[in-house]
C-alpha cells in the first residue's frame, strides 16, 4: 500500500509537467503590423503569445497587416510573441522573446517577413570509379529572434543567419538528396570539389520559385 | 450585447419609486412575511452590458440560484445568496485564449418589501459579495476573483401559505482584480450585467398566514 502511495506521489515528478500554468488575474496585450520588405501589408498571418507548453493568446493579421489581441499569462519566465509560426508558410518566421516576466505590453512596431523557398539538391556520382565529391551548401535561415524589451534591430539574438553544411559524396553511396528551406532574398551557394586535389567551384542557385530542384551529376 | 447602463439603472429606480408612495395600511389586506424564513431556488439569465471583456467576447448562459432569507423585521429581510452561471468565450482576441468559464458567487442579501397587496409582494433587493470566475482552457483551470454588487426588484406571488413564485430584474456589477496594460485595463476592471430572474420560494413559520 505504501509503495502504491509513494508511486502515486512520485508520478508527477517522474514524468514532469508540460501543461500551461496560467497566472490568474493577469492579462497581456499585443498589437502591431506585419509587412513585406517593400512595406506592403501581409494579411492572414498567425500571431500568438506563447511559451514552450502552449499558446496563451492568438490572432490573425487582417488585410492591412494589423493584429491586436489579449493574451493570458503563464508562470513560465520566458514568453514569446510569435509571428508566422505555421509550418508550411512561404514566409519567414519572426519571434520576439521576453525574459522579463513583468512585461504586459507585447506591442511591436512593423514586423517584416521575407519570402522563403524550398530547395531540393540531388547529387549523383555517375561512375563508381570517380573520385569523391567534397561539397558545402550555404544558405540563409528562415527565422529571426529578437528580444522584446529594449529592442535593438542591430543586435537580434539570431536573425536569418547564414549557415553552411558540408559533406563528402562517395564514401557511403553514389547519390545524396537533401532538402533545405532558405530565404529567397539571396541565392543558395553550392561549392564543390571533385577529389581532394580538385579545383573548387561555386554555383549560386537562385530561389526564384517556392520550390526549386538542383541536380548535379559528375 | 451592449446595453446602456444608465438606462438600466434609471429603469430600476423607476421600479423602486412606489416605495415612497406606499402606505403601511395596505399591508393589512396582504399576506405579510414578518418573522418567517424562506428558501429560494431560481434561475436567471445574465446579459452582459457595457464595454468589457464579457460583453464583447463571451456569451452568457442561464444560471441557477439558491437563497436563504430571514424576514425578522417588518418589510425587511436579510439573507445569503449562492448563485452561478456559465459563459462561453466567443472572441479570444478580447478575452485571451480560453474556452469557457463558470461564475460562482456568495453574497449577503438585504431586501425591503415596497408593495404588499393581496397575494403580491414587490421587494427591492440588494446584495454584496464575493465572486470567482473559474476559467477553463482545455483541462487547465484558472480562478479569478471579483467583488459583486447587485440591486434589483422582484415581484412575488403567493401560491399558498408556503409556496411563492417570483420574477424580477436585477442589475449586477462585478469588480474584477485583473491587471493588464493600459490599452486593455478598462475591459477587465468591471463587468455589468442585467439579469432576468424567476424562481420558487418556500416560506416557513408564516404564522400570519393562518
Amino acid at each position: 500500500m505504501k509503495k502504491k502511495l509513494a508511486l502515486l506521489l512520485l508520478t508527477p515528478l517522474l514524468f514532469g509537467c508540460d501543461e500551461l500554468d496560467i497566472v490568474a488575474d493577469e492579462r497581456l496585450f499585443a498589437e502591431g503590423f506585419v509587412t513585406t520588405e517593400a512595406g506592403s501589408p501581409i494579411g492572414n498571418i498567425d500571431v500568438s503569445i506563447a511559451e514552450d507548453s502552449g499558446i496563451l493568446g492568438q490572432d490573425v493579421t487582417d488585410a492591412s497587416g494589423a493584429f491586436s489581441f489579449v493574451s493570458l499569462k503563464s508562470s513560465d519566465p520566458v514568453m514569446q510573441l510569435r509571428i508566422n509560426h505555421s509550418t508550411d508558410s512561404l514566409l519567414s518566421r519572426l519571434t520576439y522573446i521576453a525574459f522579463d516576466t513583468s512585461i504586459e505590453d507585447y506591442s511591436v512596431n512593423e514586423s517584416t517577413l521575407f519570402p522563403v523557398g524550398y530547395l531540393t539538391i540531388n547529387l549523383t556520382k555517375s561512375t563508381s570509379s570517380a573520385p569523391n565529391l567534397l561539397y558545402s551548401v550555404a544558405y540563409k535561415e528562415t527565422f529571426c529572434e529578437r528580444l522584446l524589451s529594449g529592442i535593438n534591430p542591430d543586435q537580434p539574438l539570431r536573425c536569418y543567419d547564414s549557415v553552411s553544411l558540408s559533406d563528402e559524396l562517395g564514401d557511403n553511396g553514389n547519390t545524396v538528396t537533401f532538402n533545405l528551406r532558405s530565404l529567397r532574398t539571396s541565392p543558395v551557394v553550392f561549392r564543390y570539389r571533385i577529389g581532394e586535389d580538385g579545383e573548387e567551384n561555386t554555383v549560386e542557385i537562385p530561389l526564384n520559385h517556392s520550390n526549386t530542384t538542383y541536380e548535379f551529376e559528375y | 450585447m451592449n446595453l446602456n447602463i444608465k438606462s438600466v439603472l434609471a429603469g430600476l429606480l423607476l421600479l423602486a419609486t412606489p416605495v415612497v408612495a406606499q402606505d403601511d395600511a395596505i399591508a393589512k389586506d396582504s399576506i405579510t412575511y414578518n418573522k418567517t424564513v424562506s428558501f429560494t431556488l431560481g434561475v436567471f439569465q445574465p446579459i452582459a452590458m457595457g464595454d468589457n471583456f464579457i460583453s464583447n467576447g463571451a456569451s452568457t448562459n442561464v444560471g441557477g440560484r439558491f437563497e436563504f432569507r430571514a424576514h425578522l423585521l417588518q418589510k425587511v429581510n436579510l439573507g445569503i445568496r449562492f448563485d452561478g452561471f456559465g459563459y462561453d468565450v466567443t472572441n479570444t482576441q478580447i478575452t485571451g485564449l480560453y474556452d469557457r468559464g463558470t461564475v460562482l458567487s456568495i453574497a449577503f442579501l438585504g431586501g425591503y418589501d415596497i408593495i404588499e397587496k393581496d397575494k403580491i409582494t414587490v421587494t427591492a433587493v440588494a446584495t454584496f459579495g464575493s465572486t470567482n470566475y473559474n476559467n477553463r482552457q482545455n483541462d487547465e483551470v484558472f480562478r479569478e476573483s471579483a467583488n459583486t454588487f447587485t440591486i434589483g426588484g422582484e415581484a412575488m406571488y403567493a401560491l399558498n401559505r408556503y409556496f411563492n413564485v417570483y420574477g424580477g430584474l436585477e442589475f449586477r456589477s462585478d469588480q474584477l482584480n485583473i491587471n493588464g496594460p493600459p490599452q486593455i485595463q478598462s475591459q477587465f476592471n468591471s463587468v455589468q450585467y442585467l439579469a432576468v430572474q424567476a424562481g420558487l420560494r418556500l416560506i416557513l413559520w408564516n404564522k400570519e398566514g393562518d
